[in-house]
């Protein structure tokens, strides 16, 4: 099964997500700040990368703009995964390197949706 | 000089000059006409001085030829008649002699003429002819040719005279004539002179005025007209700079309160999408962690409760997570929209600080700190609104603990007299994580605790701090903070108390609405009654749920205020009853209880919850927070006289209202800081400077929730009758 890497510093949503991903079958490795998440993706190079934008140490925009910019790690999607979810928030997401965006509280079946169409594109 | 003075100055020398000259002018003609006149009789003198020389000289060879006959001897060689004329002519010689004399001295200087002296000779003709006696031949010609040389001798000072008076006129011609031409020449110098300046002038000046509102035109309002002096257009360039300047404070004023709605309109948006992205987060953990029990319990058969433990502690960790941002929220929004009212009260501070103390007593050992308190206060008694005070307190000394590991936390209130006003002053200081410059410039912003990650790690919705600035602001108070990173915060409180005697007085019976308290607690019950009737309110008591709800239901009160344990129908069950009647279901809900499950009250439909034992004052101010403004409602009724008085007490709906009439302004500022309003209806009043004063006071932000309606004249009034309907039926 794909692995996924799930940015999140939120302990409650960190444990739901994840869960709920298992149960699905996915295999999810976890990373709770930015510069972890980049670290993880160099060492493990998950397939999919669920990123939350209000992280402590380095932001989600950043980490999405630093593994756009990296030629060996621009090729993992990324969804951003984000309680910011005014008008302007996924353009933002997007501009920094996001594949893709969805909205806390999260909508699973539409996540998976989004999760196995760019799952469906890189493979 | 003024440009005016100069042109009148400019006209008045043209004038002066212009006068010169035809002063000039008469004075010649003047003197023209006295020498024509003067040479007129020197000129005649002259003939006549002729004449008389011709008559001597003929005279004289008459008197000759006389003479001659008579030495020839021809005794009657002269006939009585020639004689006789001759003697006639000698008396015209004379007659005309004494003439010129008079002429000679009066057209000739002394000294430049000649008495004629003719008489002598005269004389001696007559002698000679009348007795042939005196004088005769050689004698009488000597004579005659002495008068006769000084006949000429007159006649060449006539004719000097004549020659003078000729130069001497056209001397004072060609002055004249001079004068006049300098002054015409001088007037058009002047003129031409005085043309050129004031053209250049006016050009310069109006160019200058010109350039600067073409500037200002162009928006340029820090421009200003360089200083033209004192004349007209310095005057008028002042002006314009005055204007321009006047038009630069506008400008600048409409800049700044853009900018500040602006500002407003962006810090709203922010707060909203940081409202939503706080709401979200808790909502997140709540709706996955359900959705993943009800698959967990869908799919599972052998799940046992235990299981499902952790997860739903989980959802109601979030929900209650949720709801205290939620109450945060309501809060700031019930401040900002000025429906915060505020509760004036005498209070012990000292038994006040003593709760809070002892309230974050278990806060302070969680994370191992120290808590200090030194308190300095002089009155038993201040007045302040007790639970914003304690909310504020609380929320300083939380957010110290908070930061703090293993330090020491200092809380210090004392009073201070500043002006003539007594503050009270709360210092929180801890030795906690500090804040740096940039984190401290927000600390009081809506959701931004000092970054994201102290958030997750330490809690809370992050509202706090601005509740506790808004808090402190409604009562008139500040609060500000200073902080080290590393080292620590503080955080000072101040605010204005009065001296707690007797603007309580005021308060007392003021308040107005039925209230039903349910408790089986019957000293609980009395003390309720009591604390709620002196503050004015009709108040009805049930000693156990069934009867509470019996009366709810016959009496229909305002307001509830509902024990949570009591035998036989509890306080929950009540509260469930009262919520499911369609008649009683918003009826506000007061819920009291020995245990602290405030959250859980709020969430069950309580409007209010208190932890007992509850003190009247603190029961008094949530009882009138949570009153709808339509069962107390403040009417402010401002007129002289009770004309109004009169007419609002008659319409439908007035009872329900509590009516404060006055005619005294400063009465009424005192009014209007004691309590909460929810009408304002002014009337007409004599001193219409305070009031414009009072009205614009009323239109500032503060007060822009509260209505108010005006009537200064007959018609006016009338229609507030329509308008006080509306309002007063409609809260019916």
């Amino acid at each position: 099964m794909p692995t996924i890497l799930l940015v999140e510093d939120n302990e409650m949503n960190r444990d739901m997500l994840s869960r709920r991903l298992k149960r699905k079958g996915y295999e999810v490795l976890l990373a709770i700040d930015g510069q972890q998440g980049i670290d993880m993706c160099l060492s493990v190079r998950p397939d999919l990368m669920l990123l939350d934008m209000s992280l402590p140490v380095k932001d989600g925009w950043q980490v999405a703009r630093e593994m756009k910019a990296s030629e060996s790690l621009q090729t993992i999607p990324i969804i951003a995964l984000t309680a910011h979810a005014m008008a302007d928030d996924r353009q933002r997401a997007l501009l920094a390197g996001c594949d893709d965006y969805d909205t806390k509280p999260v909508d699973l079946p539409r996540l998976l949706g989004k999760i196995e169409h760019l799952l469906g594109v890189t493979e | 000089m003024s440009f005016t003075r100069r042109l009148t100055f400019s006209f008045v020398a043209i004038l002066v000059l212009s006068l010169g000259s035809v002063l000039i002018q008469v004075w010649g003609n003047d003197t023209r006409r006295r020498n024509v006149w003067l040479l007129q009789h020197v000129i005649r003198t002259q003939s006549e001085l002729n004449d008389f020389s011709q008559r001597m000289y003929s005279a004289h060879r008459k008197i000759l030829v006389v003479d001659a006959l008579a030495e020839s001897g021809a005794q009657n060689a002269v006939t009585e008649v020639e004689r006789g004329e001759l003697l006639a002519g000698i008396d015209v010689l004379a007659a005309l002699e004494k003439e010129l004399n008079r002429d000679l001295q009066e057209y000739l200087e002394a000294g430049r003429y000649e008495p004629l002296g003719a008489a002598e000779l005269l004389d001696h003709w007559r002698e000679f002819l009348q007795a042939n006696a005196g004088p005769h031949g050689e004698d009488l010609q000597r004579e005659y040719e002495a008068l006769s040389s000084r006949i000429s001798a007159n006649e060449w000072y006539l004719l000097t005279r004549s020659d003078e008076i000729n130069a001497g006129l056209r001397e004072v011609v060609s002055m004249t004539n001079k004068v006049a031409l300098a002054v015409f020449l001088l007037a058009l110098i002047t003129t031409f002179v005085l043309g050129y300046y004031m053209t250049r002038y006016t050009r310069r000046a109006i160019r200058q005025l010109q350039k600067g509102t073409s500037e200002w035109g162009q928006g340029n309002f820090d421009y200003s007209i360089a200083d033209m002096g004192h004349d007209e257009f310095g005057q008028l360039a002042n002006s314009f700079n005055d204007m321009a300047s006047s038009l630069r404070q506008a400008m600048g004023r409409v800049r700044e309160a853009s900018r500040r709605a602006d500002a407003a309109n962006q810090a709203k948006s922010g707060f909203l999408a940081n409202m939503s992205h706080e709401l979200r987060t808790p909502m997140n953990a709540i709706i996955g962690y359900s959705e993943m029990l009800l698959e967990e319990i869908a799919e599972e058969e052998q799940l046992s409760v235990n299981d499902l433990q952790p997860d739903l502690e989980k959802i109601q960790l979030a929900g209650k997570h949720l709801l205290t941002l939620i109450n945060d929220v309501l809060d700031i929004s019930k401040i900002e929209s000025g429906r915060m009212a505020v509760f004036w009260e005498d209070v012990a501070l000292d038994a006040v600080l003593r709760d809070v103390e002892i309230t974050v007593a278990p806060l302070m050992e969680k994370n191992g700190n120290t808590l200090h308190c030194d308190f300095d206060l002089h009155d038993e008694r201040i007045r302040t609104d007790v639970t914003r005070l304690r909310q504020i307190l609380l929320n300083l000394l939380s957010n110290a603990a908070k930061f703090t590991r293993a330090g020491d936390v200092y809380l210090s209130v004392a009073e201070q007299r500043e002006d003539g006003q007594d503050y009270l002053m709360a210092v929180v200081r801890d030795t906690g994580i500090g804040m740096s410059e940039e984190q401290l410039g927000r600390v009081f912003d809506a959701f931004v605790q000092a970054d994201l990650s102290t958030t997750k790690q330490y809690g809370g919705s992050g509202l706090g701090l601005t509740i506790s600035r808004k808090f402190a602001e409604l009562l008139g108070g500040t609060i500000t903070a200073s902080s080290e990173l590393g080292k620590g915060s503080t955080f000072k409180l101040k605010l204005p108390v009065g001296d707690g005697d007797g603007a309580k007085v005021a308060l007392e019976k003021n308040a107005s609405g039925d209230i039903l308290v349910i408790d089986d607690d019957l000293a609980a019950l009395d003390l309720s009654h009591r604390a709620l009737s002196r503050e004015g309110y009709r108040v009805r008591t049930a000693s156990s749920g069934a009867e509470g709800l019996e009366m709810a239901r016959q009496h229909r009160p305002d307001l509830v205020v509902l024990d949570v344990m009591m035998p036989g129908l509890d306080g929950w069950q009540v509260l469930h009853s009262i919520r499911g009647d369609a008649v009683l279901g918003s009826v506000p809900v007061l819920m009291l209880s020995m245990l602290n499950e405030h959250d859980l009250g709020l969430l069950l439909g309580a409007s209010g919850y208190l932890v007992k034992p509850v003190e009247s004052a603190e029961l008094a101010a949530v009882v009138r927070d949570l009153l709808p403004a339509t069962a107390v409602g403040n009417m402010l009724l401002i007129e002289e006289g009770d004309t109004l008085a009169k007419v609002i007490e008659q319409l439908p709906g007035a009872e329900h209202w509590k009516i404060y009439h006055s005619g005294d302004l400063t009465r009424v500022a005192e009014l209007l800081t004691e309590l909460p309003w929810q009408l304002i209806v002014m009337g007409p009043h004599s001193d219409s400077g305070q009031v414009t004063r009072l009205v614009a006071h009323l239109r500032t932000e503060h007060w822009r929730t509260v209505p108010m309606l005006m009537a200064q004249t007959e018609a006016e009034m009338l229609s507030l009758r329509g308008q006080l309907g509306a309002y007063l039926d409609r809260d019916e």
